[in-house]
């Protein structure tokens, strides 16, 4: 009897233990069919998915372009090859993987830049599916449909291609910290929703602008998954992004870029910032800084994350008088005639002197400006009282943001609380200040008083509707009266073409032309105490000086000075005058041709061309160069129908292994293309253009073969 | 319970099973269309119901008596069979799947998996030595337990492993649930089977801890395969890889999510889950018809547990009390185990749901399980006169 109520007991046990179960398998059930979420995978969107089978159709990023609508952000869209060779996915009447490696290998082969027994290799590969690296990535639309042709005749299946936007800077290095880069938010796991994202500069702070919205397809599946191709199909169309049309000019900004690369060259300083503006508007018509980026190759990007022209501050040294100089003058203490003895004075508990220690006696307001005493503008803030000046420092805009529309904005710092700073402000010194923030300091005196802001964008076009909006010039502040502006333009002007002025050689022959040269001393940043032996040296120049159409200014740290060189100043010099030279020539050409034309051409589709007549369609107008020994063209850069500069190099490649190509004299820029199209790496040395390879031109690269370019500041 | 009023055929378990078989019927059928499979197979499948319905009657005819007569030479049948089978499996199948566990009958194209019905022949064996042993021994000592023990696990070790050698890791699974329910029911005191329990539970937790952290302990010591390991990783994260192990599972997971509460409707399916058709076939029902269908499913499974629970719990024939705790052990981790994997609860093993899933042979195991439950109920008073109810003492 014992074991017969055991056994009772035993079968309730039983009994409970599989209610149990049971409860625990419905409610899972709940959660997942009610709740939808399964590992902390939201369900219900997959579900959607399911129900709605959309798929995303990703909106084209508007285009950034200079001010005559030549590119300088675009979009392409490529093609990245995926081999699917596991049969997990698939369904048995409609395979989708690899079925005959042999003979995927072999169309494969006549497409792309790659051998078949490598193709082979890794369609045998021990995995679900296998990407190509570079060489099946970034493939045009040209050569994704010819393979898929040719697969879907000779009825052989896995091969798929993933569609990405990608995002070109066709110029490379061109004002790279402003115009800004946008990329996918994980560029190494691209999802479908994906979309470009802008990360710095204009990308960034414009990138609602740019961005526009995604649409989508619905169609009908069946359960496989496949597409029903008689349902009909519903979409909702995409919207583009806008263009947005910015302030730079490609001849200007790309010969600025191109001056500072010889400067770094030769006179490596820490860094440099140009900017040329339209004093009238604020356009910022050429700027840049080193160090910089290659917006395309994305070389030496980590070296230099900094927007210099907004983000950094420094003590910005003597060119800060032509604003003291224009808060006196409004003041009345400024007077050109007026003499004062220079050399040194004595002020709040410290003695300033003048740069050369002595001075010169005693000499006119207007010579003491020629040649930057510091003793006359602490006498000039001292006569207007330093809270007047504080007023002063505070109407141009120091301290506080300009609101330019750029990300990571420094107001610097104009903290103004020992006297002894207070009078150091007077030459530039014990105030941080951004490029920025001297550019629209500066403009109120080139424009009569009225401070623009400095801008970078004028104009924003919806690409479809060609609906145009454009940005007005923004005015900030009065903080001198155009009385008092005009006067600071005249004797600044007086004070240059004085005889023994510090900024003598930057009169020009046919110009009338106003400079303020600087040599700021830098400060330890953790002590404060300044260095004694390094210098930001920087000059502003407005031209005409009567009525200035431009404002130039220059900063630059800490160069390593030439032989040639017998001052810190000279480099400065030498840009503002390569820029001034330039400006001149342009402005007369230009003038001459009457228009503006736009200066690139859509580069032409090579693919699948053979040889020659590829290179009878590039013509005599750009270099170019072959990769590979085969007789059809299946990879080119740029790709097709992406813009194409004058002389800009093409790069072609042929099916089959890939071979070096003659690199000498090319840039380094150049070269890294080279890289970038075959993911095959290459170590420089030195700097310049490419003198000597270590892999002679016509041999076979390999993934492996260590190719190193010698290069030289010199045009071989 | 009433007998003057009892009929001889317990309709409880009659109607759950015909209901088991028109549903699974019908998501077979649905299954079918949607994923594109002949319609063959649905024809097949009514066939198999009708045999399997078949043996149920027949062996539901079998009283107390000549079950007992036959179970040492069914249980050496099976050990037979099953050792024929590690000789004469279908090398396609073996191929596809990775199993030893099928054979192809010549001539009719036919492919049995015999594990699936050798479960009967196990299920009497191991009711009849503990019947034999609780009438040797009236008086328990621990020592007398031990033997059972000993004893049950003797007979049982063949099979599994046979089991264990065809490669069926799921099968063996459910031999050794059909020894656990057996044992827990045997009489065996708690003093001995409390520790053993809980020296089960500290094994498996431990088997999952080296799984997670250190893999070549089982590997190395134990010949642990990797796509077992891929199991047990899909199961604790579904999505952690998302292109190889856990396509089976996260396909499953999509469809019966999507079936929101009340389904898609009959033959309405929107993801291609593989193998649908046997081992994911609650998938179909999830999305076919929802919250409402499945645990419409998960409610007819309980009525039948709770019918045959209730046999146990009346009959006074040690000897059918074991034989329906093996059948219940038998179809609840089918169940528990088919639909925990199915929805990301359970690891993912090859075994089928019962009376739902496709395939002939777990079908005719699972009905002559049946069987035996229904000829307790039909020759309830053949039993009652043999004297071994305490209504005559």
């Amino acid at each position: 009897m014992q074991n017969i109520k055991n056994r009772k007991y035993a079968t309730i046990g039983l009994f409970c233990i599989s209610i149990a179960a049971f409860f625990i398998l419905i409610a899972r059930l709940g959660w997942v069919m009610l709740y939808g979420e399964v590992s902390d995978e939201d369900l219900t969107k997959n579900i959607q998915n399911l129900y709605t089978n959309s798929q995303n159709i990703q909106a084209n990023r508007g285009s950034i372009l200079d001010k005559d609508g030549n590119p300088i952000a675009v979009d392409a869209t490529s093609y990245k090859m995926v081999a699917i060779l596991t049969d997990k996915w698939s369904n048995p009447k409609k395979p989708i993987h690899i079925q005959k490696p042999v003979e995927v290998a072999e169309v494969l082969a006549k497409y792309l830049p790659i051998s078949e027994d490598d193709i082979y290799t890794r369609l045998t590969q021990d995995a679900s599916q296998v990407e190509f690296g570079t060489v099946g990535s970034q493939l045009s639309y040209h050569t994704v449909s010819q393979i898929k042709k040719e697969l879907e005749e000779k009825e052989l299946s896995g091969i798929t291609f993933e569609e990405s936007k990608t995002r070109l800077y066709p110029n490379g290095v061109f004002a790279s910290h402003v115009i800004g880069l946008a990329q996918y938010p994980d560029p190494e796991e691209k999802k479908e929703s994906d979309r470009l994202e802008g990360i710095t500069g204009i990308e960034a702070s414009l990138d609602d602008v740019l961005a526009g919205v995604n649409g989508y397809y619905q169609f009908e599946k069946d359960s496989q998954g496949y597409i029903i191709p008689d349902e009909p199909v519903k979409m909702k169309e995409p919207i583009d992004g806008k263009n947005v049309y910015s302030t730079y000019d490609r001849q200007l900004q790309i010969h600025l870029e191109k001056t500072l690369d010889e400067i770094d060259l030769k006179n490596h300083p820490e860094n440099m910032v140009v900017t040329l503006m339209e004093a009238k508007t604020g356009n910022i018509v050429a700027g840049a800084q080193r160090p910089t980026f290659n917006a395309e190759t994305r070389e030496n990007i980590d070296e230099s994350w900094q927007n210099l022209f907004v983000e950094a501050a420094y003590e910005p040294g003597s060119t800060f008088k032509l604003l003291t100089t224009a808060a006196s003058v409004e003041e009345g203490s400024f007077s050109p005639d007026r003499y004062f003895q220079s050399g040194a004075i004595e002020t709040e508990g410290g003695v300033i002197r003048d740069f050369n220690e002595v001075g010169w006696g005693m000499i006119s307001h207007l010579e003491g400006l020629s040649k930057s005493s510091n003793v006359l503008f602490v006498t000039l803030v001292e006569e207007m009282g330093l809270d007047v000046w504080k007023k002063y420092l505070d109407g141009f805009g120091f301290g506080q943001l300009t609101g330019v529309k750029l990300p990571s904005e420094y107001e610097g710092s104009n903290p103004y609380e020992s006297s002894l700073q207070k009078v150091n402000t007077a030459f530039g010194q014990g105030i941080a200040v951004t490029p920025i923030q001297m550019m629209q300091a500066f403009s109120a005196i080139a424009n009569d008083g009225k401070m623009v802001r400095p801008r970078f964008v004028t104009k924003i076009v919806d690409p479809k509707t060609k609906e145009e909006t454009i940005l007005e010039p923004e005015y900030v502040q009065t903080p001198i009266s155009a009385e008092t502006a005009k006067l600071t333009r005249q004797y600044a002007k007086q004070a240059t073409e004085m005889e023994g002025s510090l900024t003598h050689n930057y009169m020009r022959e046919n110009e009338s032309i106003l400079a303020k040269t600087g040599t700021a001393e830098i400060a330890d940043s953790e002590t404060g105490k300044y260095l004694g032996n390094q210098y930001v040296f920087s000059v502003v120049t407005m031209f005409p000086a009567e009525d200035p159409q431009y404002i130039l200014y220059i900063t630059v740290r800490n160069p390593k000075l030439d032989e040639g060189d017998l001052f810190g100043g000279t480099v400065v010099e030498n840009i503002a005058r390569a820029m001034m030279d330039y400006l001149a020539e342009y402005q007369n050409a230009n003038h001459e041709e009457g228009t503006e034309d736009q200066q690139y051409a859509a580069t032409p589709n090579l693919l699948s061309k053979t040889v020659d007549e590829a290179l009878d369609k590039i013509g005599e107008n750009h270099p170019h160069a072959l990769i590979g020994s085969g007789q059809t063209i299946v990879q080119q850069y740029p790709l097709p129908d992406t813009p194409l500069f004058d002389h800009q190099r093409i790069l072609l490649m042929t099916e089959g292994a890939m071979t070096m190509p003659d690199v000498k004299g090319w840039s380094r820029n150049d070269i890294l293309k080279i890289s970038e199209i075959t993911g095959i790496p290459f170590t420089f040395e030195g700097e310049g253009y490419a003198q000597s390879q270590s892999l002679e031109p016509g041999s076979f690269m390999e993934q492996d073969s260590a190719i190193t370019i010698k290069l030289s500041p010199n045009y071989p | 319970m009433n007998e003057e009023q009892a009929s001889r055929i317990d309709y409880g378990i009659v109607l759950s099973v015909m209901l088991l078989a028109i549903i699974g019927l019908g998501s077979l059928h649905s299954t079918v269309v949607m994923q594109d499979l002949p319609f063959r197979m649905t024809i097949m499948q009514g066939i198999w119901y009708v045999l399997g319905i078949s043996a149920a009657s027949l062996i539901m005819l079998f009283d107390s008596e000549q079950l007992w007569k036959i179970t040492e030479y069914l249980y050496i049948a099976g050990i037979v069979i099953m050792f024929l089978t590690l000789f004469l499996y279908d090398r396609q199948l073996e191929a596809q799947w990775g199993g030893r566990s099928w054979v192809r009958i010549p001539f009719i194209n036919f492919t049995l998996q015999p594990s699936e019905f050798v479960k009967i022949s196990y299920i009497l064996m191991l009711a009849k030595i503990t019947t034999l042993h609780n009438s040797t021994y009236i008086h328990r000592t621990t020592e007398s337990d031990w033997r059972l023990l000993l004893r049950l696990i003797g007979y049982a070790v063949p099979i599994v492993a046979l089991n264990l050698l065809q490669g069926d890791l799921g099968t063996t699974l459910v031999y050794f649930a059909i020894l656990g329910g057996v044992i827990l029911i045997s009489g065996i005191q708690w003093k001995i089977l409390l520790p053993i329990i809980l020296l089960v539970f500290g094994l498996a937790a431990l088997a999952v801890v080296l799984v997670v952290y250190n893999r070549d302990i089982l590997k190395v010591y134990f010949g642990m395969k990797d796509y077992q390991f891929s199991r047990i990783d899909t199961w604790l994260d579904p999505y952690h890889d998302a292109s190889a192990a856990s396509y089976q599972l996260i396909q499953s997971l999509k469809a019966i999510g999507s079936g929101g509460v009340f389904g898609k409707g009959f033959a309405i399916s929107e993801v291609f889950v593989p193998v649908r058709e046997s081992d994911m076939i609650f998938a179909t029902i999830g999305e076919n018809f929802g919250f409402a269908g499945g645990s419409f499913l998960i409610f007819v499974y309980f009525v039948l547990i709770y019918n045959m629970i209730k046999v146990v719990y009346d009959t006074k024939n040690e000897f059918y009390a074991y034989i329906a705790v093996g059948v219940i052990m038998m179809i609840v981790f089918h169940v528990v185990e088919n639909i925990g994997m199915n929805i990301g609860l359970l690891p993912v093993t090859g075994i089928p749901l019962p009376f739902i899933s496709q395939g002939g042979s777990a079908l005719l195991g699972n009905m002559m399980g049946i069987g035996l439950i229904m000829s307790m109920r039909f020759h309830y008073r053949s039993y009652m006169f043999s004297g071994d109810g305490d209504k005559f003492h």
